[in-house]
Parts: structure tokens; C-alpha cells; sequence
């Protein structure tokens, strides 16, 4: 992924697809996350709580997982395979 | 034609008293490459003369359907500028217009119907250097916006506005009924097509709206924002990919962007004239049309 920041907004170019989409700093977070590895949505849920220093009044977990749904959608990202140990 | 070289074939008679008034000061080749080899021609025989209908050509195969004989002119400038939109992929293609005055230019993006035309001719009038009435033809490596002067296309209202502004500008004849209504070509200044060879740095990336009634609101826009939509107005930044991705963050990062809302053409020159004669760039809405400093 390509990514423009200008102000409070970010672009980001899908190479694959072609598609640019405009994402909030906190849908950016994410994905920006999701870009350099796989992980569940309890992982980036932890993860963004400590990034907004324990202090989110919203449902993390819930928005979270809405977001993960809609960059599935959105194809900017896809299944990782389960780890089975 | 800017940076590309057109070789016209035509049986219509009328054709070259017409390109000699619009094209007056566009240098003529005899022999060279073309990028484009364009025909325009009437059908022969009876069919002529029922219905008189002309078709556009591109490398002896027709693109289109036929239009009215009387759609003649602005059928070939729509061809031309198909061919250009379709097939110049060495640059980014923006629908847009775009004037120059002491090396920074004004881009304005918009679908047919927001004013781009009307309000380029009407800063050309004012001595602005057009570029372009309907591409912003991007280099993709630097950024720069490479001139393409061509007549200017005018519709409708916009004719007499414009005649109103400028009655010496130079128009062709009036072609009624078109797909676009009336349409009228103006002729570009001969400094313009002079300095064809001139690329230019965008410095604001204007969105007009034409609303009739409405007083004139110059709106800051998000750069974010501006890119999403200069990528709309774009006919093949995803065929460049990265690169025409890079090319349209520089053309936004390089500019300072806004919406332009209005309802009179005098007062919207007048608000981009304050625009682009402010030391700053400036940043910010303006209640009165007047341009304030970020």
C-alpha cells in the first residue's frame, strides 16, 4: 500500500486493485498495522487501546472488527492462515 | 497541437476557411510523424445530401456515430480530444482546465456542466496563458503540466458572457443543436499556442461550481480530499498506477486547493484573480469572495 498523510487525513493506493481510499487517523492505525503483519481483532484492539492510552470510550473490539469487515470488502486485506501449534 | 502532432484528412469544403480563422497561429507540417491521423468527411454519394451527416475518423476507422454536417467543428475537437484521453498515457490526464500567469498555474478539474471552460476563457481574456480548456496533461516523473492551446470550447450562455467580457476575441462559426446545445470555438491567443513549449507548476487546484443565483465562496479543500476527486477527474491515473498515484500527490501537495462556488463570471474572476495575486497562497474560506492569507 501507498500512503499520503496530509492534515488529519490519510490516501492510501492499492496497488493491486488500483483503488484509492481516504481513511480517518484511527481506520489508519489499523490498517497501517495490518500492513506489516497478520493479527486478530483482540490483538488489534489491545494494541489500539494502548495507542490511545487506555482511554477510548468507545467499543474498541466492536470497532475493531467493523473496521477489519470493511477492509475485507474493501479487498486491502484477506484471511491469514490459523497458526495450529 | 502542444506536444502532439495531428494529421487532419477531410472532403469537407468548408473545413479549411473554419481551422484557418481557430487555428490561425498553429505552425503547419507537411510531412513529419503524427501521433494522431484524423479524417472527417461527409458520406459520399446521395447520402449526402439527405440528412447531411459527418463522421469522425481515427486511423480510417470511425469511433463514433455520425453527427449532423452541422456538428462538424466541435465533432473533430471532441475526436481530438478522445484521441488524446484515450491514448496519451505517457502523462497523467486530468479533466480539467488550466491557465498560467507568472509561472503558476490554476487548475481547475470538472465534469462537463461546472463552468471549467466559461471560466478558463474568461481569465484567458484577462491575459492568463491558456494551457488547456480540457486536460491538465500531468508529467508523471516531475509534476509539471505540459500546455496543449486549442480553441476553446463555449456553450450555451457561456458565448455571450464571453463575447460580453472580450467582443474582440476571435470565435468561430455557431454550431446549434448539438449533443452540448449551441456551441461556439474561441480562438486561442497567439502568445498561448506561441509558448506551447512552456510547461508550467500547478499552484492551485480549483473546483468550480457554476450555481445560478448564488453569490461567489471560494472554500478551502482538504488536500486529502482534492486527490479522491482530482482521481475522479482523472481518465487514467489507475492505468499509471504508483506512478500516476505520485503524480497526482505532487500536482495536490504542490497546490493550494479549493472549491469555487458562483454565480456570475465577473465576480469568480475576480475572486481567483485575488487568488493568485495574494503573496501567500491563500487557505481559508472567505465570506465575501475576498481572498485572505493563511
Amino acid at each position: 500500500l501507498l500512503w499520503r498523510r496530509w492534515d488529519q487525513e490519510f490516501v492510501v493506493f492499492d496497488p493491486r486493485s488500483g483503488d484509492i481510499h481516504l481513511f480517518d487517523p484511527l481506520a489508519a492505525e489499523v490498517l497501517r498495522r495490518l500492513d506489516v503483519s497478520s493479527a486478530t481483532v483482540d490483538e488489534l484492539s489491545r494494541e489500539l487501546d494502548v495507542s490511545l492510552g487506555h482511554e477510548a470510550e468507545l467499543d474498541l473490539a466492536q470497532y475493531v472488527a467493523k473496521l477489519v469487515g470493511e477492509f475485507d470488502k474493501l479487498g486491502l486485506i484477506e484471511p491469514a492462515s490459523v497458526d495450529v501449534r | 497541437m502542444g506536444p502532439f502532432v495531428v494529421r487532419l484528412g477531410s472532403n469537407l469544403p468548408e473545413l479549411p476557411e473554419v481551422l484557418r480563422l481557430l487555428y490561425a497561429d498553429f505552425q503547419c507540417s507537411g510531412d513529419e510523424f503524427a501521433d494522431f491521423h484524423v479524417g472527417l468527411n461527409a458520406p459520399a454519394g446521395l447520402r449526402r445530401w439527405w440528412r447531411p451527416k459527418v463522421q469522425f475518423f481515427l486511423d480510417n476507422r470511425p469511433p463514433f456515430e455520425p453527427l449532423p454536417r452541422t456538428s462538424a467543428l466541435p465533432l473533430l475537437e471532441w475526436g481530438i480530444n478522445w484521441c488524446v484521453s484515450t491514448r496519451a498515457n505517457q502523462y497523467l490526464i486530468i479533466h480539467a482546465a488550466v491557465v498560467e500567469r507568472n509561472g503558476r498555474a490554476i487548475v481547475l478539474p470538472g465534469q462537463p456542466g461546472a463552468g471549467k471552460s466559461t471560466l478558463c476563457a474568461g481569465l484567458v481574456c484577462r491575459g492568463w496563458r491558456l494551457l488547456s480548456d480540457e486536460f491538465a496533461l500531468v508529467r508523471p516523473d516531475d509534476g509539471r503540466l505540459v500546455p496543449m492551446p486549442r480553441p476553446i470550447s463555449l456553450k450555451e450562455n457561456s458565448i455571450t458572457l464571453i463575447q460580453q467580457l472580450a467582443p474582440e476575441a476571435v470565435m468561430g462559426p455557431s454550431s446549434r443543436d448539438t449533443w452540448k446545445g449551441t456551441v461556439v470555438h474561441m480562438r486561442p491567443p497567439s502568445e498561448s499556442v506561441s509558448r506551447a513549449a512552456e510547461l508550467a507548476h500547478a499552484s492551485w487546484i480549483v473546483f468550480p461550481g457554476f450555481q445560478a443565483g448564488e453569490p461567489v465562496r471560494l472554500t478551502s479543500h482538504p488536500r486529502s480530499r482534492t486527490l479522491v476527486r482530482l482521481a475522479r477527474n482523472s481518465f487514467n491515473w489507475n492505468l499509471l498506477g504508483a506512478r500516476g498515484f505520485a503524480a497526482l500527490s505532487m500536482l495536490v501537495e504542490q497546490s493550494a486547493c479549493y472549491d469555487l462556488t458562483h454565480g456570475d463570471l465577473n465576480d469568480a474572476l475576480r475572486v481567483l484573480e485575488e487568488l493568485a495575486t495574494a503573496e501567500v497562497p491563500a487557505r481559508f474560506e472567505t465570506s465575501a469572495g475576498r481572498v485572505s492569507g493563511a
